[in-house]
């Protein structure tokens, strides 16, 4: 694949590709690193508040829990979240771009204009909107944040579908009495295809940092489950002299993210080599 | 018209080294052009013309590379120059150039008049000093040219139309103002790229003929690129055949159309409309720029070649006046 | 003479008029205004005109891509107008269209095996074995060898890229073939072997072509008759060499009289003037007489209709200025 070769030329998106390779074996099989799994849910409250050390390499939280093992179980959480969230909204927005941008009138009009509203309202707000009418809970937070990137994905779609609809092939089929649905299915989708999938690295790490915000603001995870954000929530009340409590859940927030955006810039760079690397 | 030679293209070879190698996409290009005189450059697409007028405004294209020549443009060795002093001193200036697509030349934002004054700008009118403050005074003098300029292709309205936008004109209108933003530098050479294929056939002609009327008034010479022998035909004085960057053949338009001394030449003037009721090409196609033929590089498409063609490298020989040809089998006839 | 396999009756097409919800209005376009003819099963009709005469509306009206405002279109003796777009494509699958730039006409994500497969199964023949046969039968057609279903768009020359072309229509086996621009961006030197190409099949596949070109030249050496179109309207139809002998309409003079010749002869050369108006701004009567040297008061009063001046020649303008162009000191030779 000549695609794939290109890529690992470019060194930043190599980093985030590695990056994220790790997170997500660490996601799979979290007992490569986390010798006693069991250690990162059961409190000794001898032990609270340890710094760093051979012990506990990022020490321990208020609950004497090991912030190292409770990290690497985060990191599932994140993963499972970005991806699910991402997906939910790939499968809302995709189609409803493919027909907004296919088709010309009012229903495209109108899924156009619903975007636009919902694009207008910051994503966090709303979706700390949506999270408090659902409740507590990692899954109301997952369904407050689909519900709110899915707008995205209808743009991106929506504008590329446009391009490609106007190319000679799409009218092409037209005249030959290709279905609809077999010219979006078929044609339209496979070349708005790259910068979906841009879209959807970059809006992974956009999720993390979201999710996190949520926890953070206790609308999202609840304890005590090993979630990053609410992490830095608890740990916030020990600053300064517990740093390690909420910076290394920090660290690893900002890592992942890192490597989804190095990635996407990466992926972003080989479908247009003219669109500099921005940031 | 007099004899000395504008520009003299003398042997000249590029190459441009390409993923799948080295390409040589013009190999000994020959050709003069005398003040005043306008001179066609025929060939097929991919046969190197482009490459040569984007020679001419110093603009190599990326990763080419001069392998031998000389291009002599009032005396002066273009190739010589950096390319800043090229950009500064002759492009716009000397030499003028009227791009393919009336369409894409314009920015779609400013109005004509705004895009117009911007090369005066730079290029500045000819009896001005090199570094005029760009005063208002020396705007209204552009203004007053332009509008002279203007009026000259014949454009109706011509304080009007430097306040329009660019869609508001239709192609050969833009093709118009173009030719006379370029003409008020006054340039003593004009390079025009195939000025008239995007534009409709009744167009076309209009624009032919304007430019000939004014390279006559403003004795500014002409290099036509084109594929259309009715454009050498209707148009030049001279002509110079290209094929996959080697110029074939040149001589007087009417030596050249009327006696064609090149089997490529004869065969291209053989498939046009008017000499033929039933439909004439050429078999095969033009050869790639990466590993041509050894030889002539017609020579696999050509009736009446010899195994000596896919040896020796034909060069221009004079068969009468200015009339030239490189090819093997005229040499033996004659 | 038989009945006309297809026949066009004061077809007319407008755009824009009225916005809908979420648009602004746009202007009234007459793209098509009360166009007629007949096409004869066998033969070559060519239709030349300038950028924006309705060419290309004219072909997708055609094809049932768009719905006519008026007018009927009767193929074979069936009316097939009046339909919508969907309805109207189904049934005239009779008539397939070759694209002006038909490597552009290709989806560059497919091979063109791919492309040729889909393009019957779109048109029902889902029998894989039976596409197989017809891909190799019209790649053979066109003289492609077979290994050219594993390429890709971009590797394809011009010249194949119009063979390619031909290929897929052909393996629809259409009875009429609308051939948008066959020539268009080719040299000279490779448009003789396509046009000869599209000779060959009509003779072997005994198909009905409309050429559809502003290419003078092309039109003269492929059709038997022709059509000349302006702003929507056709101004002259006959037999190509009635057209071409003796051109009576001013348009089609001045087209003909501007195509550039081998021979320079400044005097025969009737040049008109301007660019065709914009299709928002069309003249009031006849559309040409904004740029017509003979256009008289009258001309901006009625829209001239097709009359005929001999068998099989018709023309769009009235009998007093036909005098003017016919008169003793004819131009006709001299063009």
């Amino acid at each position: 694949m000549l695609i794939f070769r290109k890529l690992l030329q470019d060194v930043p998106a190599v980093i985030g590709l590695l990056i994220l390779i790790f997170a997500t074996l660490i996601a799979i099989f979290p007992e490569l690193l986390v010798d006693n799994l069991v250690a990162a849910n059961r409190g000794n409250i001898l032990l609270r508040l340890q710094p760093p050390g051979v012990d506990h390499w990022f020490g321990t939280d208020d609950l004497g829990r090991d912030l190292f093992a409770r990290v690497v179980l985060g990191t599932r959480s994140a993963i499972i979240m970005a991806v699910v969230v991402v997906l939910a909204a790939m499968v809302i927005g995709v189609p409803l771009g493919l027909v907004a941008g296919y088709f010309d009138g009012v229903v495209s009009g109108f899924i156009m204009r619903v975007t636009d509203v919902v694009l207008a309202v910051p994503q966090l707000i709303l979706a700390i909107a949506i999270a408090q009418i659902l409740g507590k809970g990692q899954e109301s937070a997952m369904i407050a944040l689909a519900a709110t990137y899915w707008p995205f994905f209808t743009r991106t779609v929506y504008s590329e579908a446009r391009r490609v609809r106007s190319q000679l092939f799409i009218e092409a089929l037209e005249g030959l009495g290709a279905s609809r649905f077999r010219i979006m299915a078929f044609h339209i989708l496979p070349n708005v295809a790259a910068p979906v999938l841009i879209r959807a690295t970059v809006g992974m790490g956009f999720t993390i940092l979201t999710a996190a915000v949520l926890g953070f603001l206790g609308v999202g995870a609840t304890p005590p489950s090993p979630d990053w954000g609410l992490a830095i929530s608890e740990g916030r009340k020990y600053l300064p002299e517990f740093w390690w409590y909420a910076t290394f859940p920090g660290l690893a927030i900002l890592l992942l993210v890192l490597g989804f955006n190095l990635l996407g810039d990466g992926l972003r760079d080989l479908v247009d080599p003219k669109l500099r690397r921005s940031r | 018209m007099t004899d000395t030679a504008l520009l003299e293209v003398r042997d000249l070879s590029l190459s441009v080294k390409t993923d799948a190698g080295v390409a040589r996409i013009l190999d000994h290009i020959d050709f003069s052009i005398r003040r005043g005189e306008i001179v066609g450059l025929v060939g097929e697409s991919g046969c190197g013309k482009s490459t040569v007028v984007r020679v001419l405004l110093g603009l190599l294209p990326k990763g080419a590379q001069i392998d031998s020549g000389r291009i002599l443009f009032k005396g002066v060795d273009l190739l010589t120059l950096r390319p800043k002093d090229v950009a500064r001193r002759i492009r716009g200036r000397s030499i003028g150039f009227i791009p393919q697509d009336p369409y894409q030349s314009f920015n779609p934002t400013f109005t004509v008049g705004k895009q117009m004054l911007e090369v005066l700008r730079w290029s500045g009118l000819p009896d001005e000093a090199p570094d005029t403050r760009w005063t208002r005074a020396v705007q209204a003098r552009h203004r007053a040219k332009l509008i002279e300029m203007l009026e000259a292709v014949n454009i109706a309205d011509p304080a009007g139309a430097l306040e329009r936008y660019p869609h508001q004109f239709s192609g050969g209108q833009r093709q118009r103002i173009l030719i006379a933003t370029v003409l008020a530098c006054q340039p003593d050479l004009l390079l025009a790229d195939e000025p008239t294929t995007a534009l409709d056939v009744t167009t076309q002609m209009q624009i032919l003929h304007l430019l000939r009327d004014l390279a006559l008034d403003f004795g500014v010479a002409v290099m036509m690129v084109t594929h259309d022998f009715g454009v050498v035909a209707q148009l030049c004085d001279r002509v110079s055949v290209m094929y996959a960057g080697q110029t074939v053949e040149t001589g007087t338009a009417h030596a050249v159309i009327h006696q064609p001394a090149h089997p490529y030449t004869e065969r291209l003037i053989a498939c046009h409309p008017d000499l033929s009721e039933t439909i004439v090409g050429i078999p095969g196609q033009v050869s790639s720029p990466i590993n041509p033929p050894m030889g002539c590089r017609f020579h696999p498409r050509c009736l009446i070649a010899t195994d000596a063609c896919a040896d020796q490298r034909p060069v221009l020989r004079t068969l009468e006046g200015a009339h030239r040809v490189a090819c093997l089998m005229r040499e033996a006839a004659s | 003479m038989t009945a006309p396999l297809l026949q066009v009756r004061n077809l007319a097409k407008t755009f824009g008029g009225t916005g809908g919800f979420f648009s602004r209005a746009q202007p009234l376009v007459s793209a098509i205004d009360n166009v007629s003819f007949d096409l004869h099963d066998g033969e070559v009709l060519g239709i030349v005109g300038e950028s924006g005469c309705g060419k290309s509306t004219l072909a997708k009206l055609l094809l049932g891509l768009l719905r006519e405002n008026d007018g009927s279109i009767t193929l074979d003796g069936r009316q097939v107008s009046g339909l919508p777009p969907r309805e109207a494509r189904r049934l005239r699958s009779d008539v397939q269209y070759v694209h002006q730039d038909p490597g552009a006409a290709l989806d560059p994500w497919w091979r063109v095996g791919n492309t040729l497969h889909e393009t019957m199964r779109i048109h029902g023949i889902s029998d894989a074995k039976e596409r197989e046969t017809r891909i190799s039968e019209v790649l053979e057609a066109v003289g492609l060898s077979g290994d050219f279903v594993n390429r890709y768009p971009h590797e394809l020359s011009g010249g194949q890229q119009r063979r390619i072309g031909l290929a897929r229509t052909l393996a629809l086996r259409p009875r009429i073939i609308l051939l948008d621009e066959p020539t268009s961006g080719l040299d000279l030197s490779v448009q003789a072997t396509v046009l000869r190409l599209m000779n060959d099949l009509r003779e072997r596949y005994k198909l009905t072509y409309i050429l559809i070109s502003h290419d003078l030249s092309v039109v003269h050496r492929m059709c038997d008759r022709i059509a000349v179109m302006y702003l929507g309207r056709i101004v002259e139809l006959g037999e190509t060499e009635a057209v071409f002998g003796s051109p009576a309409h001013p348009y089609t003079k001045a087209l003909i009289g501007s195509a550039p010749k081998l021979v320079r002869d400044d005097t025969s050369v009737e040049l008109i003037q301007g660019d065709p108006p914009d299709a928002t701004n069309i003249p009031s009567g006849c559309a040409f007489r904004s740029r017509c040297p003979l256009a008289i008061d009258s001309c901006a009063a009625t829209k001239p209709e097709l009359e005929e001046i001999s068998a099989s020649h018709r023309i769009a303008c009235p009998p007093e200025l036909r005098r003017l162009t016919n008169g003793p000191a004819a131009s006709v030779s001299s063009l």
